[in-house]
Formats: C-alpha cells, structure tokens, sequence
C-alpha cells in the first residue's frame, strides 16, 4: 500500500528562480551521484532568456555546476512564433536593457545512465541553444563534455529536449524548429529518435524514421523506457499525437511499432505526448492540448488534457479523459473524471512520476490568462499535482500554482530518496502584461521564477 | 421515464438513417422530425417560420396520428392538427412529454437538424433536457455539402425554400456545417460526463456492428443480438415511409424513398479529403475555419 503525500508534505526548496528572477522554468530534474541535479531554461517564450543554470543541491544549498555563456556575438534569442502578438510587442517595448544573448538558453534533459560497460553512470544534459541544442556528458557532474554535434547536424534543431535510457543506450529527441528570429516550439527541425552509439566520441545514429514516416508528425516530444520497450510519443496537429514502441533490437534504425494513434481518438484535441512514464507493469502518457497556454479564450468546446495508460499488450484504457466511441470499443474514463480532471483549463498532463508506489501527475494550467479574458473575478489558477495509489483514482493534492497564477506548470517531477521533488515554470512576466494590457495589474499577485517543491 | 436521446448534426449528415436505426431498438422509439426546439410553446413553433408552416410540420403531425390513432392517414393527421390546434399554448416540453406518455418507458429520439438552426433551439434543449443524452453526428464537410447541394438540385420544394429563407448563413452548405458543429461544440462545453458523445457518421455507417453495441451501452440498453438485429432494419420504422397526402415528410426525402440499410455499399464508404477544388463553387476551397474545425472532428 502507497501512502500518497498531501499539501502538508510539501515545502518550497528553490523559490525565486534561485536568484534570478527571470529564469522562468526548472526544466529538467535527475538524481545523479547522490544528489539532486536541477536544469533550468526552456523553449523561448518571446523574453530574452537568462543564460541556462545546471545546479545542484547538496546539503540543503543550491550550487552552479554549469551556466552558460553569454556573449553579443551569440545572435538574437529567437521568439516563440505561438506568442500573442499584443503580448510580443509589449515584451519588446519593456525590455528596455539590452542582455547579451546566452549561447545556451537552457538545459532542458537531464538522464542519469550506466552506458555499455561503464563501471558508473554518467550525468547527460540536453541543452536548449540558438544555435542548435545538443547533448553534454559529466562523469562527475562538474565537468562537462559536448558528445554531439548542435542539432545532430542540424543547427535549426533548437533543443535535446528529450534523453531517455533504455536497456543501456542512451537514446535522444529534439524540439523546437528554428526560422530566422522564430522558433516554433511544437515541432522539430528534424523529428527523429536519436541512439548513441559511443558517448565519449559522441556517435549517434538515427534510430528512427523521420516523424515515423508520417509528416504530419512534427516532432518527438516525449520518451520513456517501459517494459523493454523504449516508447515515443508524437506531436502532430493534423491528426492528434500518436504513440510509437520498439525493442531497439538489431541495427539502428529499429522497428517501431504504432500503439496509440490520432490522439487516442480524441484527435488533434490532442495534440501532443506531454509526459510519458511507467507504473506498474503500464505506461502512462498525459497529453497536450492545442491550446500553447497563454490565451484567454478556448478554442471551441472544451478540450484539455487526457491520461491514457498503455498496457504490456499494446492495449490502452482512457483513464481521466472525454468518453468516445472508438474503432477498438467505447472508451470511458476509469477515474469518472473528465479531461482535465474537469478543469478546462488544464492544458497539458505535462509531467508524471512514480515514487514511493504512487503516480504523481502535474499539470500546465491557463486559468490565469483565462480570468483575464472573462475579465472579472479573481485572477486565479496555476499548476496543479494529482496524485493516485493505483493509477485509476486521482487526488489533487496542489493548486492554483501553490498560490502563484503565474506558476502555470509543474514541468519537472522526479523520486529520489529524500522524497518527492517538482519544478515549476512561471509566466510572471507574461502574466503581468496580460493583466497591464486589460488593466488589471493591481489585481495581481505573482511571484517570478521557477520553484523546487520537495514532498516527503 | 428515461431521458431523451437528442441527435445534433446539420443536415445530410446520416441522422435520418441513424435515428431510425436506433428507434427500432426494442427500448427506443425514434421519432421523425419534430422541429420542437424552434420555440417555447407550440404555437410558437406552428406558426412561427416559413419552415414550419410548410414540410417542417409533417413530422410532428405523423407522430401524432401515429401515436394517437394508431395509423397515419389523412384523416389521423387532421385529427392531429386539431389536437395541436387546441393546445398552442402547450410548452414544448409538455409535448414531448405526452409523446412520451404515448411510448411508454422507451427513449425517445429526436434528430431535428432544426435545432441547429439557432444557439436558441440548443439552449431550449439543454433548458428542458438538462440530465439528457446527446449524440453529435459528425459527417466531413465535403460529404455533407455535396449531399446538399444534390438534395436541393433533385426536390423543387426544397429549392423554392431555400430560395424563401433567403439565409445566405444557411444557404452556403459550408457554412451551414461550420455554424451547426461549432454551435455544438460551444453549447455542450462543460455538460456532465457522459451526456455527450461525438461518433463520425462514416465510422458508424461503414461499421455498424462496432458502433451499435457501443451506443447501446452508453445508453444502458441491451446490445444482445436481437437488439442489434431489429436495429439493422431502420425500415420498420412506422416513420420510414411517404406519409399520407398531407404529410408526407417528416424526414429526409431519400431516406423516405429508400430506408433500407446498403450493408455492402456502407462498407466501402471512405471519407474524402479537405484539400481540393469544392464541386459546387469552382475556384474556390474550403476556408481555412472549416478546415480547423473538421480536424477537431477528425477529418482530414
């Protein structure tokens, strides 16, 4: 029997962007070499970002392992082509410093692996960069070695947003297309599933087809290794994400199997793959709605995001989630809640863990831009954290950002021995200009950056 | 009594086919078009649109007869028009609740593509039916508006409507298939789990033994085989016919023509595609709004 943490279980151990106000999201987690290994930085939002922080908690204390460089000659910091536009233009109207531009706008992958017949597992960080991201390698989790090429070769790849381990390899998937000043953040220069073949001199190859052979698929968004599968979820705006599965077995490029397709039937209501992970013997994936997070209408009706679990034979239950009638039978939430947990403004299912024999579950929530647009009321909403003993009944345990609107999502999750530990990503300065733009900033009460909750 | 089963579509999207198949299920009772959601009370309805004071009546009329004399005849529906005639006054929902009474325990089907005329029509239904079932039937845009463009061109009497309604919203069949699902989908937001279900009609028409079953169950009805059976013969319907002289619709004119289930031409119905020419405007493709809004349902 899991014992699920409540709200009294958590306490703040980063706040504030640890320092830096503008650094907006702690990406990435991992537990490397006895401690807690923190990646911040993500995928553009329009601001100038902060230069990208590996930092490491020990004793209590955060410590900077790795920060980016930054320099004028680094070129523009490219703007998420979602952005408002209104909001574009008041960004650029209050920045009214000029920042040099970092080389590496974040780490954004963080995985802890034993590669091949290494005596011990080395710390890989997938960086998120302007001129193509790529993957760093620390057998220490001090010093720090590029073992690839920016964007595998390709430099309009904007991030390695994804690392996942699986049956000693290290596998890896880019994000983020760049076009000039732009970045569209739901796609990928070049969506395909990379392998390592020698981390140390940085051999990778492909390990699967572009998209899957489907163009339609924009990007990889997601990995998880589960059940001797490695899995790989989809974006794809035409049809709704698909889920892929393979042994890695044989030569690269491997033979993937199709498990989940046209967004579980729900179709381009959902989008993307936002978390994959294992619970049990099944996989979970939370999805990802159309929506980017920053609007103050929804699209029509009520989409938001869905939990799914993928059993060992391919099968797969709706489990939070619209009841549909499928090809494969009709399809009702186990949990009797609907997508979003029944809140539209859910987003995205955007981060998922197992510890201590429960899933944890924590969500990307735009209830505060959403206020705005009704333009009355309080101006509530942020992150929520759901908990579950058995992967079916779900309880919330956090909301409303912990007491922060801007405090959007809870990007980053992972179980280590001194318990349960999440990242946020905050929107306060987004947020800000939303309530300024609609005067409304004095109904406002945010706090800026990124924060660490440890749950135990 | 059980709740209602209201299926919402724009026209020509197989609901006639679809509610008769459903109303011959031995705990259902599918009812032609009774256009009720047009207003607050019968006489609002009866004599308030150019549509009801010509075809749009038949159905309700047929039902009447059908239900109160056992048989549709002229006489039985201007026994019918009397009856309604007596009761302006009647709210709605009284009115299907004594068509209700009628049928006894068996779930009413109602498939008025006129309730998506008006977000009002919607509103009445969710006002009056707040705990009821709704099934949004989906067909791709292209199908649907090459399937109305035909129907006007092959009955004069649904040209010379059209011509009266003068309703450029609805006269364009792309148009009209945009406001009706985005109509939909705006007034069923929020409803309770499991009141509201979407099935694309090419999925359920091309296979039937998958989805039938699966709509028995969200309905709580059987889906043993003789249920399914009776529902394979949308043609029993008492409605799936001409109606006498003076109602003789009531229904989609080619589903009153030929009700029977084509099992084998189903089986090859393959949805086209959203790219490409529209047949009946040359030159032009579909807006980029019905694009978006039929990937939100699934077509491509």
């Amino acid at each position: 029997m899991s014992s699920l943490l409540d709200s009294t279980c958590f306490v703040r151990a980063a706040r504030g962007g640890l320092g830096s106000a503008d650094a907006a999201t702690a990406a990435a987690l991992a537990f490397f070499d006895g401690a807690l290994y923190l990646g911040t930085g993500a995928l553009a939002t329009g601001l100038a970002p902060p230069p990208a922080r590996l930092m490491r908690l020990e004793d209590g204390q955060w410590l900077t392992v790795l920060e980016s460089a930054a320099s004028d000659e680094a070129g523009e910091a490219v703007v998420d082509a979602d952005l408002d536009p209104a909001l574009l233009v008041a960004v650029h109207e209050v920045e009214d410093e000029a920042r040099a531009t970092p080389d590496e706008d974040g780490y954004v992958a963080l995985a802890s692996l034993r590669m091949g017949d290494e005596e011990t597992p080395a710390l890989y960080v997938g960086t998120a960069s302007p001129q193509g991201g790529r993957v760093l390698r620390s057998p220490d989790g001090l010093s720090f070695e590029p073992v690839s090429e920016p964007g595998f070769g390709n430099p309009a790849c904007y991030a390695v947003a994804s690392l996942c381990g699986h049956d000693g390899r290290l596998f890896a998937a880019t994000r983020g297309a760049i076009e000039g000043p732009l970045l569209d953040t739901a796609a990928s220069a070049h969506p395909v599933v990379h392998v390592c073949l020698d981390p140390v001199a940085g051999a990778w190859r492909e390990a699967s087809l572009p998209g899957f052979g489907d163009p339609d698929n924009r990007a990889i968004t997601s990995l998880a290794s589960v059940g001797g599968y490695l899995y790989a979820g989809t974006c794809n705006d035409e049809r709704g994400f698909q889920l892929w599965r393979t042994r890695a077995e044989g030569e690269a490029p491997f033979a993937w199997e199709q498990v989940l397709v046209d967004g579980a039937f729900a179709f381009n209501a959902n989008r993307a793959v936002a978390a994959l992970a294992g619970f049990g013997d099944a996989l979970y994936v939370g999805t990802q709605t159309g929506g980017p997070g920053y609007a103050e209408a929804p699209d029509l009706g009520q989409d938001a995001a869905e939990l799914i679990r993928v059993n060992a034979d391919g099968s797969w239950d709706l489990v939070v989630g619209q009841p549909r009638f499928t090809p494969i039978g009709i399809k009702a939430p186990m949990a009797l809640m609907g997508a979003g947990f029944d809140d539209p403004y859910n987003a995205a299912f955007e981060s998922l863990c197992a510890h201590e024999g429960a899933l944890y579950l924590g969500t990307r929530h735009w209830g505060g831009f959403a206020a705005l647009g009704e333009n009355e009321g309080a101006i509530t909403g942020g992150y929520q954290l759901w908990a579950s003993p058995d992967g079916t009944s779900w309880e919330l345990v956090l909301e409303d950002g912990a007491g922060n609107p801007a405090a959007v999502a809870l990007t980053s999750l992972i179980s280590t021995p001194e318990g349960l530990f999440a990242g946020s990503a905050n929107v306060e300065p987004l947020l800000s200009l939303a309530a300024f733009l609609k005067d409304r900033d004095g109904d406002l009460d945010t706090r800026a950056g990124f924060e660490i909750l440890r749950g135990r | 009594m059980p709740q209602p089963l209201f299926i919402l579509c724009p026209p020509r999207s197989y609901s006639s086919i679809v509610c008769a198949m459903l109303g011959q299920h031995p705990q259902c009772y599918g009812l032609p078009e009774l256009n009720l959601f047009l207003g607050d009370t019968l006489g609002d309805i009866w004599y308030g649109t150019m549509f009801m004071r010509s075809f749009g009546k038949h159905g309700l009329l047929r039902t009447l007869a059908q239900l109160h004399d056992g048989e549709q005849t002229e006489d039985s529906v201007i026994r019918a028009q009397a009856w309604i005639e007596a009761r302006l006054g009647w709210p709605i929902a009284k009115v299907l609740a004594h068509i209700q009474e009628c049928v006894g325990d068996r779930i009413l089907i109602d498939k008025s593509p006129s309730t998506l005329f008006r977000q009002e029509a919607v509103a009445r239904v969710l006002l009056n039916y707040p705990e009821a079932n709704l099934l949004h039937l989906t067909r791709h845009p292209r199908g649907t508006s090459e399937s109305v463009i035909a129907l006007r061109e092959g009955h004069e009497g649904l040209k010379t409507l059209n011509r009266v309604l003068d309703d450029n919203d609805r006269s364009d069949p792309e148009r009209m298939w945009r406001l009706s699902h985005e109509l939909v989908l705006t007034m069923t937001a929020g409803l309770p789990l499991g009141n509201y279900m979407r099935l694309k009609g090419e999925w359920l028409m091309s296979n039937l033994s998958v989805y039938l079953p699966q709509i028995c169950d969200w309905l709580d009805i059987r889906s043993d085989a003789a249920a399914i059976d009776a529902m394979m013969h949308p043609e029993t319907s008492p409605y799936a016919c001409p109606g006498p002289a003076n109602a003789p619709r009531g229904n989609d004119p080619n589903f009153l023509e030929n009700p029977r289930l084509d099992t084998a031409r189903l089986a090859k119905l393959r949805e086209p595609t959203l790219d490409g020419e529209l047949s009946w405007k040359p030159g032009a493709h579909f807006d980029p709004r019905t694009v978006h809004l039929a990937k939100r349902l699934g077509y491509a």
